[in-house]
Protein backbone atom coordinates (compact mmCIF):
# COMPACT_ATOMS: atom_id res chain seq x y z
CA UNK A 1 0.00 0.00 0.00
CA UNK A 2 1.25 3.52 -0.68
CA UNK A 3 0.68 6.68 0.67
CA UNK A 4 -2.54 7.77 -1.38
CA UNK A 5 -4.05 4.81 -1.21
CA UNK A 6 -4.00 4.80 2.92
CA UNK A 7 -5.12 8.97 2.62
CA UNK A 8 -7.83 7.57 0.48
CA UNK A 9 -9.14 4.67 2.67
CA UNK A 10 -8.51 7.67 5.38
CA UNK A 11 -10.77 9.86 3.34
CA UNK A 12 -13.18 7.19 2.87
CA UNK A 13 -13.45 6.52 6.38
CA UNK A 14 -14.16 10.11 7.40
CA UNK A 15 -17.35 9.70 4.19
CA UNK A 16 -19.01 6.59 5.97
CA UNK A 17 -18.57 8.44 9.37
CA UNK A 18 -20.18 11.93 7.85
CA UNK A 19 -22.66 9.84 6.37
CA UNK A 20 -23.87 8.08 10.12
CA UNK A 21 -23.29 11.46 11.71
CA UNK A 22 -26.02 12.61 8.85
CA UNK A 23 -28.73 9.92 9.42
CA UNK A 24 -28.08 10.14 13.37
CA UNK A 25 -29.66 13.48 13.19
CA UNK A 26 -33.00 11.80 14.93
CA UNK A 27 -31.18 12.16 18.13
CA UNK A 28 -31.35 15.78 18.25
CA UNK A 29 -35.02 16.20 17.43
CA UNK A 30 -35.81 13.49 20.20
CA UNK A 31 -33.66 15.20 23.01
CA UNK A 32 -35.50 18.72 21.39
CA UNK A 33 -39.73 16.97 21.53
CA UNK A 34 -39.12 15.74 24.85
CA UNK A 35 -37.52 18.94 26.21
CA UNK A 36 -40.29 21.10 24.70
CA UNK A 37 -43.04 19.03 25.57
CA UNK A 38 -42.01 18.99 29.15
CA UNK A 39 -41.81 22.69 29.64
CA UNK A 40 -45.06 23.21 28.22
CA UNK A 41 -46.14 20.00 31.23
CA UNK A 42 -44.48 22.13 33.56
CA UNK A 43 -45.52 25.30 32.76
CA UNK A 44 -49.16 24.46 32.92
CA UNK A 45 -48.90 22.94 36.21
CA UNK A 46 -48.42 26.54 38.16
CA UNK A 47 -51.24 28.23 36.49
CA UNK A 48 -54.67 27.78 37.82
CA UNK A 49 -56.45 26.63 34.01
CA UNK A 50 -59.06 24.66 33.72
CA UNK A 51 -58.95 21.05 34.38
CA UNK A 52 -59.49 20.30 30.69
CA UNK A 53 -56.06 22.20 29.43
CA UNK A 54 -54.11 20.50 32.24
CA UNK A 55 -55.51 17.11 30.90
CA UNK A 56 -54.66 18.01 27.29
CA UNK A 57 -51.04 18.72 28.74
CA UNK A 58 -50.22 15.63 30.42
CA UNK A 59 -51.96 14.04 26.82
CA UNK A 60 -49.46 16.12 24.66
CA UNK A 61 -46.74 15.54 27.00
CA UNK A 62 -47.23 11.61 27.21
CA UNK A 63 -47.89 11.50 23.61
CA UNK A 64 -44.76 13.23 22.92
CA UNK A 65 -42.45 10.83 25.28
CA UNK A 66 -44.16 7.59 23.22
CA UNK A 67 -43.99 9.15 20.07
CA UNK A 68 -40.00 10.45 20.47
CA UNK A 69 -39.79 6.13 21.93
CA UNK A 70 -41.34 4.60 18.77
CA UNK A 71 -39.49 7.39 16.57
CA UNK A 72 -35.81 6.46 18.21
CA UNK A 73 -36.90 2.67 17.74
CA UNK A 74 -37.54 3.22 13.77
CA UNK A 75 -34.29 4.86 13.04
CA UNK A 76 -31.74 2.62 11.24
CA UNK A 77 -29.02 3.78 12.77
CA UNK A 78 -27.76 4.73 16.34
CA UNK A 79 -24.85 6.96 17.05
CA UNK A 80 -21.61 5.56 18.75
CA UNK A 81 -22.32 6.38 22.71
CA UNK A 82 -25.48 8.09 22.27
CA UNK A 83 -27.60 5.77 24.71
CA UNK A 84 -25.02 6.18 27.46
CA UNK A 85 -25.30 9.48 26.79
CA UNK A 86 -29.35 9.74 27.02
CA UNK A 87 -29.45 7.57 30.18
CA UNK A 88 -27.31 10.13 31.67
CA UNK A 89 -29.08 13.03 30.12
CA UNK A 90 -32.60 11.69 31.34
CA UNK A 91 -31.37 11.06 34.56
CA UNK A 92 -30.30 14.15 35.41
CA UNK A 93 -33.24 15.00 33.96
CA UNK A 94 -35.92 13.02 35.92
CA UNK A 95 -33.81 14.58 39.18
CA UNK A 96 -34.97 18.05 38.14
CA UNK A 97 -37.94 16.88 37.11
CA UNK A 98 -38.92 15.03 40.75
CA UNK A 99 -37.72 18.29 42.61
CA UNK A 100 -40.00 20.73 40.59
CA UNK A 101 -42.43 18.95 40.91
CA UNK A 102 -42.36 17.71 44.88
CA UNK A 103 -41.21 20.97 46.15
CA UNK A 104 -43.61 22.73 43.42
CA UNK A 105 -46.95 21.31 44.92
CA UNK A 106 -45.62 20.99 48.64
CA UNK A 107 -44.55 25.07 48.62
CA UNK A 108 -45.66 26.74 45.20
CA UNK A 109 -48.65 25.50 44.09
CA UNK A 110 -50.15 28.14 41.57
CA UNK A 111 -47.47 30.12 41.48
CA UNK A 112 -45.59 30.50 38.13
CA UNK A 113 -42.25 31.87 38.93
CA UNK A 114 -41.41 28.32 40.40
CA UNK A 115 -42.59 26.46 37.79
CA UNK A 116 -41.44 28.38 34.69
CA UNK A 117 -38.40 28.18 36.08
CA UNK A 118 -38.17 24.57 36.82
CA UNK A 119 -39.76 24.03 33.49
CA UNK A 120 -36.68 26.00 31.57
CA UNK A 121 -33.82 24.36 33.73
CA UNK A 122 -35.94 21.01 32.81
CA UNK A 123 -35.82 22.02 28.75
CA UNK A 124 -32.31 23.72 29.00
CA UNK A 125 -31.13 20.07 30.06
CA UNK A 126 -33.11 17.90 27.30
CA UNK A 127 -31.55 21.15 24.99
CA UNK A 128 -28.13 20.37 26.48
CA UNK A 129 -28.38 16.68 25.13
CA UNK A 130 -29.24 17.91 22.17
CA UNK A 131 -26.14 20.19 21.45
CA UNK A 132 -24.15 17.50 22.72
CA UNK A 133 -25.45 14.91 20.05
CA UNK A 134 -24.49 17.70 17.39
CA UNK A 135 -20.95 18.10 18.87
CA UNK A 136 -20.20 14.58 18.74
CA UNK A 137 -21.23 14.44 15.15
CA UNK A 138 -18.73 16.64 14.82
CA UNK A 139 -15.73 15.08 16.09
CA UNK B 1 19.60 -1.52 11.59
CA UNK B 2 16.06 -2.14 9.84
CA UNK B 3 12.99 -0.12 10.73
CA UNK B 4 9.83 -1.96 10.34
CA UNK B 5 7.33 -0.65 7.35
CA UNK B 6 4.04 0.40 9.07
CA UNK B 7 2.29 -1.17 6.53
CA UNK B 8 3.06 -4.52 8.54
CA UNK B 9 0.42 -2.74 11.20
CA UNK B 10 -2.19 -3.56 8.60
CA UNK B 11 -4.67 -6.18 9.73
CA UNK B 12 -5.72 -8.17 6.64
CA UNK B 13 -9.07 -8.68 6.98
CA UNK B 14 -10.46 -5.26 7.21
CA UNK B 15 -8.10 -4.02 4.33
CA UNK B 16 -10.14 -5.03 1.75
CA UNK B 17 -11.76 -1.83 0.46
CA UNK B 18 -15.39 -2.63 1.57
CA UNK B 19 -14.93 -4.45 4.87
CA UNK B 20 -12.74 -1.20 5.60
CA UNK B 21 -15.93 1.07 4.71
CA UNK B 22 -17.85 -1.31 6.67
CA UNK B 23 -15.93 -1.05 9.88
CA UNK B 24 -16.05 2.44 9.00
CA UNK B 25 -19.64 3.08 8.90
CA UNK B 26 -20.37 0.81 11.98
CA UNK B 27 -17.20 2.69 13.62
CA UNK B 28 -19.53 5.80 14.05
CA UNK B 29 -22.66 3.54 15.46
CA UNK B 30 -23.54 1.70 18.21
CA UNK B 31 -25.60 -0.05 15.39
CA UNK B 32 -26.83 -0.09 12.37
CA UNK B 33 -29.68 -1.51 10.12
CA UNK B 34 -28.69 -3.70 7.34
CA UNK B 35 -30.15 -1.65 4.87
CA UNK B 36 -28.68 1.90 5.87
CA UNK B 37 -25.13 0.18 5.85
CA UNK B 38 -25.70 -1.80 2.81
CA UNK B 39 -26.59 1.92 1.02
CA UNK B 40 -23.68 3.81 2.63
CA UNK B 41 -21.73 1.32 1.37
CA UNK B 42 -22.87 1.25 -1.79
CA UNK B 43 -23.10 -2.23 -2.22
CA UNK B 44 -25.81 -5.23 -2.90
CA UNK B 45 -26.99 -7.18 -0.45
CA UNK B 46 -25.36 -10.39 -1.45
CA UNK B 47 -22.10 -8.52 -1.35
CA UNK B 48 -22.69 -7.14 2.08
CA UNK B 49 -23.60 -10.47 3.35
CA UNK B 50 -20.77 -12.32 2.24
CA UNK B 51 -18.23 -9.28 3.59
CA UNK B 52 -20.47 -9.14 7.02
CA UNK B 53 -19.95 -12.80 7.06
CA UNK B 54 -16.31 -12.60 6.77
CA UNK B 55 -16.03 -10.01 9.68
CA UNK B 56 -18.41 -11.52 11.74
CA UNK B 57 -16.00 -14.59 11.44
CA UNK B 58 -13.03 -12.66 12.08
CA UNK B 59 -15.10 -11.73 15.12
CA UNK B 60 -15.08 -7.81 13.81
CA UNK B 61 -18.82 -7.57 13.90
CA UNK B 62 -21.77 -8.85 15.33
CA UNK B 63 -25.52 -9.41 13.80
CA UNK B 64 -28.50 -9.43 15.71
CA UNK B 65 -31.85 -10.04 14.15
CA UNK B 66 -35.37 -8.47 15.52
CA UNK B 67 -38.19 -6.89 14.62
CA UNK B 68 -39.60 -3.35 14.03
CA UNK B 69 -43.17 -4.09 14.58
CA UNK B 70 -44.13 -6.23 12.31
CA UNK B 71 -41.39 -6.25 10.02
CA UNK B 72 -37.45 -8.14 10.65
CA UNK B 73 -34.77 -5.94 11.03
CA UNK B 74 -30.75 -7.32 11.13
CA UNK B 75 -29.05 -4.85 13.08
CA UNK B 76 -24.83 -4.77 12.38
CA UNK B 77 -22.29 -3.72 15.10
CA UNK B 78 -18.86 -3.67 15.98
CA UNK B 79 -17.22 -5.78 18.85
CA UNK B 80 -15.01 -4.47 20.71
CA UNK B 81 -12.17 -6.55 19.12
CA UNK B 82 -13.51 -5.14 15.93
CA UNK B 83 -13.50 -1.46 17.35
CA UNK B 84 -10.02 -1.77 18.79
CA UNK B 85 -8.52 -3.70 15.25
CA UNK B 86 -10.58 -0.86 12.97
CA UNK B 87 -8.87 2.00 15.29
CA UNK B 88 -5.35 0.43 15.20
CA UNK B 89 -6.01 -0.26 11.57
CA UNK B 90 -6.80 3.39 11.35
CA UNK B 91 -3.27 4.54 13.16
CA UNK B 92 -1.40 2.49 10.84
CA UNK B 93 -2.70 3.93 8.16
CA UNK B 94 -2.26 7.64 9.62
CA UNK B 95 1.18 6.40 9.85
CA UNK B 96 1.80 5.42 6.44
CA UNK B 97 0.38 8.59 5.10
CA UNK B 98 2.40 11.03 7.25
CA UNK B 99 5.25 8.84 6.62
CA UNK B 100 5.17 10.26 3.15
CA UNK B 101 4.66 14.04 4.03
CA UNK B 102 8.44 15.30 2.58
CA UNK B 103 9.83 16.68 5.38
CA UNK B 104 11.38 20.26 4.87
CA UNK B 105 14.65 21.10 3.66
CA UNK B 106 17.17 22.55 6.20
Amino acid sequence: MNDMDAGDRLSDAQRMAARVHRRSRWTVRVYAAIGTAGVIYITICGFEVPNLVFQAAFVLWIGTVCAATIYAKRQPVEPRGYRRRFNRTVAVWFVVWMVVFIVGFAFFRHQPAWWVGGGVVSALIMYGGAYREIREARR
Amino acid sequence: MTTRHPRHGLDEVIHSPVRFSIMAALAAASKAEFGFVRDTVEVSDSVLSKQVATLENAGYVSVTKGYVGKRPRTWLSLTPNGLTAFNNHVATLRAIAEAAVPQPEE
